[in-house]
């Protein structure tokens, strides 16, 4: 008998360059976690970016990021709170050297849950060829909801470049 | 549902002193998972586990640092110089028997449009002296596809003691 899968793609989204930000809706609540993985830049004229991940479009000012990350030079550990986006990685923007995108994954473990509240553990990379960083992020979303809907967000609502690879998988305990 | 994350090559060295590399990796997939448990046969107190692609070996690597000795937390930049190391390795003076594992996922590595990325997260703790966790954000300048992968247990010099061991995963983002 074939194995069962238990490392399923729910759902892969593609940046062509038009208006693009990627929402993951109507995820099934049949895994027993998530993971995100990215390959993305934005097309924010900045050299550096930000990634936010939304759950199920929740703008209201609760969650909480702690962060640590190495910038070349030095390493750096930083909290925040108190606003509807929270920090998950930096990305390049459209002033970085043209062709690098950053890579992320991030485990979001018991996410059909609606019993505890939800954290997010992404790891980004993110090297720009003589600068760029490194970094280790969790975001607590406090709510008991279950995540049925994942937003990747670009800072300030910036598009993702052509050429952004968004993939969001199931994992099955069982 | 079929398999999406499948084993592409298992491989352990034989003898010590080998590199590891692996070639025609299939383009079918979208990601690669790679797993290293390993250890160098440096003699010094600690190595530096190297990784390149498609036997490039010109200046187009870099890497961001971001490392934890037990002690303190320091990050740092490696940049035109070949190869570039994704991470502490434990060498042949330390704790016997003790290996390094390694972590590193490459999001679409057969794209040739675009240059290529991996985050990695390297654990070297041996039970004794000053040991490490870090992880790296790696950068490949090329839009080549990634179909060979190439390690080394310090820099370029040197290889793994036996039975360092790799493992490679393709990951397919439709079922």
């Amino acid at each position: 008998m074939p194995a069962e899968s238990t490392y399923d793609p729910i759902a892969t989204a593609t940046s062509t360059g038009s208006l693009f930000q990627p929402s993951f809706q109507s995820i099934p609540q049949t895994y027993t976690d998530l993971v995100l993985v990215t390959y993305c830049r934005s097309a924010q004229a900045v050299t550096s970016s930000s990634m936010f991940l939304l759950p199920n479009n929740d703008t209201s000012t609760n969650k909480s990021c702690t962060t640590l990350y190495g910038n070349g030079s030095s390493a750096i550990s930083s909290r925040f709170t108190g606003s509807p986006f929270q920090f998950s990685g930096f990305v390049p923007g459209a002033s970085a050297t043209s062709g690098i995108f950053a890579s992320s994954i991030t485990h979001i473990p018991n996410y059909s849950s609606t019993t505890i509240l939800k954290s997010m553990l992404t790891r980004t990379a993110t090297d720009l060829n003589g600068s760029g960083f490194t970094s280790l992020n969790v975001v607590v979303w406090p709510s008991t909801s279950a995540i049925t809907r994942l937003d990747v967000i670009n800072d300030g609502y910036n598009n993702w470049a052509n050429g952004s690879v968004f993939t969001l998988y199931g994992i099955r305990a069982a | 549902m079929a398999n999406t994350y499948t084993k592409i090559l298992s491989a352990t060295i034989s003898s010590s002193g080998q590199n590891i590399s692996v070639t025609n990796i299939p383009q079918t997939f979208n990601d690669l998972v790679v797993h290293i448990s390993g250890r160098t046969d440096f003699g010094g107190a600690i190595g530096n586990l190297a990784m390149w692609f498609n036997n490039d070996g010109g200046s187009l690597y870099s890497v961001t640092n971001l490392s934890g000795s037990g002690a303190t937390a320091s990050s740092s930049r490696g940049s035109g110089g070949f190869p570039q190391g994704i991470g502490n390795v434990n060498s042949a003076p330390t704790t016997a028997n003790v290996y390094t594992s390694s972590s590193i996922y490459i999001p679409n590595y057969s794209n040739t449009s675009n240059f290529k990325t991996a985050t990695v997260e390297t654990v070297t703790e041996n039970n004794s002296g000053t040991a490490y966790a870090s992880m790296h954000g790696f950068l490949y300048r090329s839009t080549n596809a990634i179909q060979h992968m190439a390690f080394n247990g310090n820099q370029v010099t040197l290889g793994f003691l036996a039975p360092t061991s790799l493992t490679i995963y393709g990951v397919k983002t439709v079922a």
